[in-house]
């Protein structure tokens, strides 16, 4: 008897819960052993890469996977693969196993057939996910999710300036706006299609727009030039401004975070509101970087982890996602010292000792006050808008 | 028997190498593609730049390096020049990138030092990296490319036919009245240009097509051709694929034209120089003896403050302009470094399996062939020196698909080794094939075996000319970044790829950290073949 306790004291500390032997998951479980993940997932940052390391450890102690980063630019790359593999004939077999997705690559590999599912709703972890609290963890860019992927994490457009140097940050376009006028060459944006550039163009065209409506329902291309107009003027009157005139933008935003450390940049962004803390830690950015958003609000997602359809581990796949929603990977994951990605999970969900997990004392650099969230537009408005954005501002 | 030691060499090194370059030049030549890729905005100007880029840094370089020898040569100098260019090949480009640019770029250290007594609190609005022009570019390819043209001038002329016969010119040259710089630029070069044709060509055309130099200092909007044609092949959209395919034929089309168009102007250029030459003027007295030596000193400084920099760089926390030192430090990135260590255990483990793989099929076409048949095969040899590595790997990859190759170690072994041995052979080839037979025979007149002689006699008498190449094979391999991404699916991280990735993703510290490192391996394996050779001349005296 005393064994028996001693053993269901144990499961319940683990952070899966631990069903019968027997059922679905816990056979999914024991196909997973001895799989290897490879995850395609964006490396640009060390301090993601250092959080993947971390988990490649854990899930082999717990679920004996091995998982593998594969170090993508973009995920377009990934998607590519598993397209030039699905023509090719390569049904299974395939060499991704887990890729890191949201937004038009996610509406473009369900709409070609490219993913397994649905899986991510019968994840054991899935339960406490706060759909309700943030319902872009069921539905990407518009597009609903269909449980062909496990939400992962939350992002929000903020951005974040040298308090030395801008003592008030500019809370609006408008104020930005001005504020370029009086300080010109200091702010700039990555240049579409890099993510965040198209993000900071998507989020221009929704504080200036006065007809939201079409942007969250499928392209249409008889309404581009009347929605989109405003958009483009209020850019030409901001690229004047910009580093170098508008006339070269920097390739990605952490290439902007030292041209802010540098003293180049004044105010520069990112889509992770955490992300200023979490740099002025690792000593790459002053202490005197701080994160703000626009008062009427900024565009936030969730980012997802998908299957290609003809995954080799889809099993280990499928518990490497339930890992990364568990409360123990959620809470690391949030930890302002080591990525400080938010978390998809309702802390009122969880047990008060998961919760516990979560409450990281505050360290300088976090946000002050979150502005509203602006749902994504729709995935099959970004292609357009970054080729129009090419054919204007892309040739200099 | 020889047939046998053909074979490998030709199966694992000749076969695909000729049968990649038809299957590329297939996948470049969609017409859907070509029309996609001359209606790309950004085609014309980036074709330009690059031609320019290529030009006038192969141009700048070349011209420097004849300079630089003209008044280098036979001084106090010489042998101090000879001495350190060995270092300054083993730098890999991609970290003498990084460096570089830690130097010049608006934020660097020469606009830091100026802050102060021009009174700037912001970086200045510099065009030194990234900037549109690709000046930034060219920089790091002169600066870089100095040194490879300088080394093939100085094999050339230690060779011992040639340094007899340029005493007796020099000496001719002097009775006549002439200067030695007037005699090297009328007479020498002249007659030796014809000579560099090789190097010459592998520097235009890897000025033409480099791409991950282009990465982290080069134009990004437009960028070069080379990575234009690298951002379409690894789109996700099939006809962005074959429209860098086209954009990769385009690449080798232009490198064929600027050849063809080099050895026409060389022809023309050298009937004007030669009735300029004989004009019986003597020349004014210009006295660039000391300017030479000044150069070459501050290509020195560049090269060790490149160095100096790479490594402070990798241990600073927050440096915002214009503090000339970091304000704090960080052990940050050597401890990414450090939780990466299968990286770096990767590019070790492949770098010597490629590099000991062409070791071997060198060995056995040497051993299999006369040593005439080496100027028969040597275009061949020297083909993905001059080929664009885009088209070639183009084909490469589309040979690797069925056969499962791409994102294997196999696979990225194997690319390794193709992009190892052409140096392998050419760094072996003058002590094999100089090799005295006069041994062999009478090994074999003593009744010992062939495999017995080549053993206990030829290879310890070859140690440290095998242990050379075996260095220049690894240093090769490190430094590889586009086979790595291409055949590796961009599954195996190396640190070249790192420090591409981090450097042009802004990473700046961690970038640098394995810009050290990429600086280091080959440096290890420059300094193990330097310490056989030493004791194999210390065994050999001691004999």
């Amino acid at each position: 008897m005393l064994y028996r306790r001693h053993l269901l004291l144990a499961a319940s500390s683990l952070p899966l819960p631990v069903l019968a032997q027997g059922s679905p998951w816990s056979r999914i479980e024991s196909a997973a052993r001895g799989q290897t993940v490879y995850f395609n997932a964006w490396a640009g940052s060390e301090r993601i890469n250092a959080y993947l390391q971390w988990a490649a450890g854990e899930l082999l102690q717990r679920h004996g996977i091995k998982l593998e980063h594969v170090k993508i630019t973009d995920t377009a790359e990934a998607v590519k693969r598993v397209r030039t593999e699905k023509s090719a004939g390569r049904t299974g077999d395939g060499s991704v196993d887990l890729v890191w997705i949201n937004g038009e690559n996610f509406l473009a590999m369900k709409r070609e057939g490219l993913l397994f599912g649905p899986w991510s709703e019968s994840l054991p972890s899935y339960a406490n996910v706060d759909t309700a609290g943030k319902p872009t963890t069921r539905i990407d860019f518009s597009e609903p999710v269909d449980g062909m992927e496990a939400p992962w994490g939350m992002a929000q457009l903020t951005f974040y300036a040298d308090s030395v140097r801008v003592p008030q940050p500019p809370s609006s376009l408008a104020e930005l706006l001005d504020w370029a006028r009086k300080n010109p060459g200091r702010f700039t944006y990555p240049k579409p299609p890099a993510f965040h550039g198209t993000t900071f163009v998507k989020q221009v065209l929704l504080e200036i727009s006065t007809d939201r409506k079409p942007l969250y329902a499928p392209f249409n291309a008889d309404a581009f030039g009347r929605v989109t107009a405003p958009l483009w003027s209020a850019l030409d009157s901001l690229h004047p401004h910009l580093w170098k005139q508008g006339r070269q933008f920097p390739a990605n935003n952490t290439v902007m975070r030292q041209m802010l450390a540098d003293g180049e940049l004044a105010i520069s962004l990112t889509f992770n509101p955490n992300e200023i803390a979490n740099q002025i830690a690792a000593k790459t950015l002053p202490a005197t970087v701080v994160p703000y958003q626009h008062a009427a609000g900024t565009i936030g997602n969730t980012h997802f982890l998908a299957i290609p359809f003809n995954a080799r581990a889809k099993e280990a796949a499928q518990v490497t996602a339930n890992f990364f929603l568990s409360p123990a990977a959620q809470a690391r994951k949030a930890d302002i010292k080591v990525w400080g990605d938010p978390t998809v999970l309702a802390l009122d969900k969880l047990p008060a000792a998961d919760r516990a997990l979560f409450t990281g004392a505050a360290a300088p650099g976090q946000l002050a006050r979150t502005a509203p969230t602006l749902p994504e537009p729709h995935g099959s408005w970004v292609d357009p808008i970054e080729r129009e954005w090419a054919r204007r501002y892309g040739q200099g | 028997m020889r047939a046998g030691a053909l074979a490998a060499p030709a199966l694992l090194f000749a076969l695909p190498l000729a049968a990649a370059l038809p299957v590329a030049l297939w996948l470049g030549l969609d017409f859907a593609a070509w029309r996609g890729l001359l209606d790309d905005p950004q085609l014309a100007r980036a074709l330009t730049l690059s031609v320019l880029v290529a030009v006038v840094s192969s141009s700048v370089a070349t011209t420097l390096a004849l300079w630089l020898v003209t008044h280098l040569h036979g001084t106090d100098s010489w042998q101090r020049l000879v001495r350190a260019l060995g270092p300054m090949l083993a730098l890999p480009h991609a970290a003498f990138a990084i460096g570089l640019a830690l130097l010049v770029m608006p934020a660097g250290v020469i606009a830091r030092l100026l802050a102060a007594p021009l009174g700037w609190t912001s970086p200045p609005d510099w065009p030194t990296v990234n900037d549109p022009d690709g000046l930034g570019l060219a920089l790091v390819l002169v600066a870089k490319e100095l040194p490879f043209v300088l080394w093939n001038l100085v094999a050339l002329l230690a060779r011992p036919e040639l340094a007899q016969q340029l005493r007796g010119w020099l000496a001719s040259g002097r009775t006549l009245g002439y200067r030695d710089s007037a005699i090297w630029w009328r007479v020498l070069w002249p007659l030796l240009l014809p000579r560099l044709a090789w190097p010459m060509l592998a520097v235009l055309a890897y000025s033409l097509t480099v791409v991950d130099l282009a990465l982290i200092v080069g134009p990004a909007s437009p960028p070069t051709l080379a990575v234009l044609a690298w951002q379409g092949l690894q789109d996700g959209d099939p006809l962005r694929n074959a429209e860098g395919a086209a954009a990769a034929v385009l690449l080798a089309v232009v490198l064929a034209a600027l050849v063809a168009l080099g050895g026409l102007l060389g022809t023309a250029g050298a009937q004007a120089w030669r009735r300029l030459s004989t004009s019986g003027t003597r020349g004014r007295a210009l006295r660039d003896g000391p300017s030479a030596a000044i150069a070459w000193w501050l290509v020195l400084a560049l090269y060790s403050t490149v160095a100096t920099l790479i490594a402070l760089s990798s241990f600073a926390g927050v440096w915002t302009f214009p503090a000339i030192a970091p304000q704090s430090w960080s052990a940050g990135a050597w401890t990414q470094v450090r939780d990466s260590a299968g990286t770096v255990a990767l590019s070790a483990g492949v770098g010597t399996f490629a590099t000991v793989a062409a070791l071997a099929l060198v060995l056995m076409w040497f051993e299999a062939t006369p040593p005439d048949w080496d100027r028969r095969v040597m275009p061949l040899v020297l083909a993905p020196l001059v080929i664009p590595p885009l088209l070639m790997l183009t084909g490469l990859y589309a040979l690797a698909l069925p056969l499962r190759l791409d994102g294997t170690l196999a696979g990225l072994a194997w690319a390794h080794m193709l992009a190892a041995l052409p140096y392998v052979f050419v760094a072996l080839a003058p002590a094999w094939r100089t090799f005295d037979v006069r041994y062999e025979h009478t090994a074999l007149a003593l009744g010992r075996s062939r495999v017995a002689f080549w053993w206990h006699v030829k290879r310890p008498l070859l140690a440290a000319p095998i242990c050379a190449a075996l260095a220049v094979g690894f240093a090769v391999s490190v430094a590889q970044y586009l086979p790595t991404q291409f055949i590796g699916a961009g599954r195996h991280a190396t640190i070249t790829t790192e420090a591409v990735t981090l450097a042009s993703g802004g990473q700046r510290h961690t970038a640098a950290a394995f810009a050290v490192l990429q600086a280091l391996l080959p440096a290890i394996g420059f300094g193990l073949a330097a310490w056989v050779g030493h004791r194999r001349r210390q065994a050999l005296h001691v004999a």
